[in-house]
């Protein structure tokens, strides 16, 4: 089922619909209802994976609760005990949960790496081993890549004691298998969302109200953004055999940044709104990403569940690694304390964002893509030295509008760059359109109409500017703190009516849907 | 309450706008090329209410091919020729129903090529479907055509503009205009097709035992139509216009047999003695193999006009004056006929006939 489809709209009018009307202590039963109806929907066969998970998830998070429990009981028993008694007991329940804990991450772990990365794998051995490993049949479960790290935060959290595990097992599915973030995020802490499932919902005209304002907005920034940009960087990138080059490849790349932050966003504010209108807060994802002034902030608000995750889960817990920490200590021997801990960040980063890059995929064009941002951070940290020195040689204020600017149509540039490596088919692909947008300048094409022949004819062309331009325009006023819909809610009625007929009317007619349109799924989806 | 109310208001002032830009997104079929379908469907439900005693239904080859005002003209019939380009035999059933909402016919002459013909594209269907008035019978017309075509969705029927919406592009200022115009089929479901194309065609002989069989899917929808005028008391003739190339023996025997088992009349123009009968001429009456043009179709409106007036006891309505509007559309449909006739004259003598007359047509081409 398509999030940007009637059926969708009907499922989630349906779970609503119910949802207010049964008794508030069945709610989230009726939401396990719903989320098994739609992953079913999804594809049957791959139930079984994602159940196996939260079953799996489940079992272990009881046993390492269990664990700490039972530490917490002797060390409150044995009081009089002597502290390296104590200590030795706490450290032999700490061995134990972590035995529990790596067999649990290494399940779920190995499900991932088997149904995403199997193939992968097994193609990257025949190439280098020159064998003949038959490759897998395997459908990948919808939203794997979600569940399995939201999967894994829980485990992580629950060893660390954060909070409790989930004793019920019917309630642990409800939350893992939760609809709106299963396939597309955002994202969310475990013990964030689940009490929010569980409290009992009252209706809310606010909410209801709010939720469906941000629903209409997803839906606009999907059908009339992001789908019709579509049609010229599909037609550039994919289906045109190499015919557009120079500056038409350059223009697509930047089509395709709005474009991905129209489609994920767009999905994550359909998500938002209708769990809104649940009365379920999600978490934000996106804070006017293409409005930061370098890489590392633009990934502090670009798909910040995923960015805070890694941070979280990975980042420091390479950092605090003791393999981490023993290089830190010989490379502060050798090194300046600068310069020993640009090493460690530079590791830490480089393990970082491999991973992030292949988590979006199983292929090397993915851990390239991760790596890519990964070097320009790097880069970023060790010339930041000379980079203030060049600030203040040149007496550039950096608060300064023309500058904040600069920094922001470069860093897009750089993004949208990265986007090349994100959208080609394979590494091989990428190489051939940098190729082919270098060594072709054709920058007549911006005067001689050239660039309507993109699949996107004057007309359209000119609708779709507009659109962006209120995109761009409502992601300032958000980074500049405005509460839109809350104002909005405040304006007068009819102002208020335009804007949402205005919307409404947005979709229907600029939509990407029907005849001539491909449906076509969210990007992240694939993932 | 005051936020239902106002939610109320909200949804129908939406539905409201979307009903009208519904209106002007989708297409006006209402010029030659496209064969006037939206102008024949509009002028239907503008007829008076009960005031049809003849209906024409099937494919383009009743539209071209068989002109309602040649029937008024000389028996007085009041007839409608509700057929439309590649009308499946689903939708000449649910077409029925709806005309008979409005109508009472007392017979139905029913076109029979597409009893033989492929489910047609979606474009035909829309043709078909767009302008009919929404009702329950329109749901199960879409509901039963989407059930066949995986590639159709029912909300696109229901609400055309989510079909249409990429029309945006493309309007005009017609567009805007041409809801609230005057809806008025003058030449009642008549298209004007003026080519001539020499065809080597004198008809086919039917003599042939094997019947081609009609698809179980296309005969289920014809035994309806048929139930459906047994239980309305309307009339049918199952009638097949000429057409060169597809239309053979094999298939005349099949729309026999068929008329045998029900015992109703079945006139094939194609047949040879039937052909030769009512004039046809190959080198004058086709506009093209498929479709004749409006000398064919004055021929078949005289012939078919002359059985009609034989076979069924219809009223003759032309001194009615219920009818004042019929000879106002007769006249307009007689100077459009003699427009049509010198613009397609290429006969030198022919056409130094039409400048010695005095009339107000003033415009035509010697070819």
């Amino acid at each position: 089922m398509s999030l940007a489809s009637f059926s969708f709209l009907a499922f989630c009018i349906v779970t609503l619909i119910v949802f207010y009307l049964i008794p508030q202590r069945f709610q989230w039963i009726w939401l396990l209802f719903m989320n098994i109806i739609f992953y079913v929907n999804a594809g049957a066969g791959t139930v079984v994976f994602i159940l196996a998970t939260s079953i799996i998830s489940w079992l272990g998070c009881m046993g390492l609760s269990k664990l700490r429990s039972r530490e917490m009981v002797w060390l409150k028993n044995n009081k009089q005990l002597p502290r390296e008694e104590k200590q030795r007991e706490k450290s032999e329940s700490e061995k134990r949960r972590k035995r529990v804990l790596a067999c649990v991450l290494v399940f779920i772990l190995g499900q991932l790496i088997c149904l995403k990365y199997g193939n992968f794998l097994l193609q990257n051995i025949n190439g280098i081993f020159h064998t003949d490993f038959l490759l897998l049949g395997i459908l990948m479960p919808l939203g794997i890549s979600f569940y399995t790290i939201f999967c894994i935060g829980y485990c992580i959290d629950v060893y660390r004691g954060q909070y409790e595990a989930q004793t019920n097992l019917l309630k642990h599915i409800t939350v893992i298998t939760f609809f709106p973030c299963i396939t597309q995020g955002p994202i969310e802490r475990y013990d964030h969302l689940s009490v929010q499932i569980f409290a009992e919902h009252k209706i809310s005209w606010n909410e209801i109200r709010f939720g469906t304002w941000l629903m209409l907005w997803g839906f606009f920034k999907k059908l009339v953004i992001a789908d019709s940009l579509a049609v010229a960087t599909n037609l550039v990138f994919y289906d045109s055999q190499g015919k557009y080059r120079g500056f038409y490849i350059f223009l697509a790349a930047i089509l395709y940044a709005v474009q991905l932050y129209a489609d994920f966003s767009g999905y994550t504010d359909i998500v938002r709104g209708f769990s809104q209108c649940l009365g379920i807060s999600l978490a934000e994802n996106f804070d006017s990403p293409y409005l930061s002034g370098n890489v590392a902030e633009f990934w502090r608000r670009w798909h910040m569940s995923l960015g805070t995750w890694f941070k979280d889960y990975v980042f420091y817990s390479v950092l605090r690694s003791k393999w981490c920490q023993s290089f830190d200590k010989w490379s502060r021997k050798r090194f300046s304390r600068r310069i020993s801990s640009n090493l460690t960040t530079t590791a830490g980063l480089l393990i970082n964002w491999t991973l992030i890059g292949l988590w979006h995929g199983s292929s090397w064009k993915f851990a390239a893509y991760g790596l890519y941002y990964g070097l320009i951070m790097i880069v970023s940290i060790w010339l930041k030295p000379v980079y203030e020195k060049l600030l203040c040689i040149f007496h550039i204020q950096e608060e300064s509008f023309l500058w904040r600017l600069f920094e922001g149509i470069r860093t897009f540039l750089i993004v949208s760059f990265g986007y090349i490596l994100f959208c080609a088919n394979e590494f091989m692909h990428f190489l051939s359109l940098v190729k082919n947008m270098v060594c072709y300048p054709n920058p007549w094409i911006f005067v001689n109409g050239g660039i309507f022949s993109m699949g996107i004819n004057r007309r359209s062309a000119l609708a779709l500017a507009f659109f962006v331009l209120i995109l761009l325009f409502v992601d300032i006023l958000h980074s500049k703190g405005h509460r839109l819909r809350a104002e909005i809610a405040q304006s007068n009625l009819i102002f208020r009516w335009l804007l949402l007929y205005g919307v409404i009317f947005a979709i229907l007619i600029f939509g990407a849907y029907g005849p001539g349109y491909s449906a076509s799924d969210f990007i992240y989806q694939n993932f | 309450m005051r936020k239902i109310i106002s939610m109320g208001i909200f949804i129908l002032l939406g539905g409201i706008l979307f009903a009208y830009g519904q209106k002007i997104l989708i297409p006006k079929w209402n010029d030659a090329e496209t064969w006037y379908s939206s102008d024949i469907v509009e002028g239907f439900y503008a007829e008076k209410r009960d005031s049809l005693d003849l209906l024409f239904m099937g494919s383009s080859q009743f539209m071209s091919g068989l002109s309602p005002m040649e029937l008024y003209k000389r028996h007085g019939i009041a007839s409608y020729s509700l057929a439309l380009d590649s009308q499946d035999t689903v939708l000449s059933y649910y077409w029925l129903r709806e005309a008979c909402k409005y109508q009472s016919p007392k017979v139905l002459a029913f076109e029979c090529q597409m009893l033989f013909q492929d489910t047609p594209s979606v474009f035909y269907h829309r043709k078909n479907l767009d302008y009919m008035k929404f009702s329950f019978d329109k749901f199960k017309a879409i509901k039963e055509l989407c059930s066949h075509s995986p590639n159709e969705n029912m909300s696109d029927y229901l609400f055309p503009a989510l079909y249409y919406h990429t029309r945006y592009q493309e309007l005009t200022k017609e567009d805007f205009t041409e809801p609230f115009k005057k809806k008025e089929c003058p030449y009642k479901g008549f298209v004007f097709l003026n080519g001539q194309v020499k065809m080597q065609y004198q008809g086919i002989v039917c003599d042939s035992e094997d019947a081609e069989e009609i698809s179980a899917y296309k005969l289920k929808w014809l035994q309806k139509i048929l139930a459906y005028c047994k239980k309305k008391k309307i009339d049918i003739v199952l009638v097949k216009t000429p057409r060169v190339g597809d239309w053979t023996a094999k298939r005349h025997a099949a729309v026999e047999k068929l008329a045998e088992e029900h015992d109703i009349p079945f006139l094939d123009f194609n047949e040879k003695l039937l052909y030769r009968e009512a004039g046809f001429q190959d080198y004058v009456d086709f506009a093209e193999a498929y479709h004749m043009n409006m000398f064919g179709a004055l021929k078949l409106s005289i012939c078919l006009g002359k059985y009609f007036d034989m076979a069924f006891t219809l009223p003759d309505r032309r001194k009615d004056p219920e009818y004042a509007a019929w000879d106002k559309d007769l006249r307009r449909y007689e100077r459009e006929y003699q427009h049509y006739e010198r613009t397609a004259c290429k006969d030198f003598y022919r056409c130094l006939d039409f400048l010695t007359k005095k009339d107000d047509l003033n415009q035509y081409r010697a070819g």
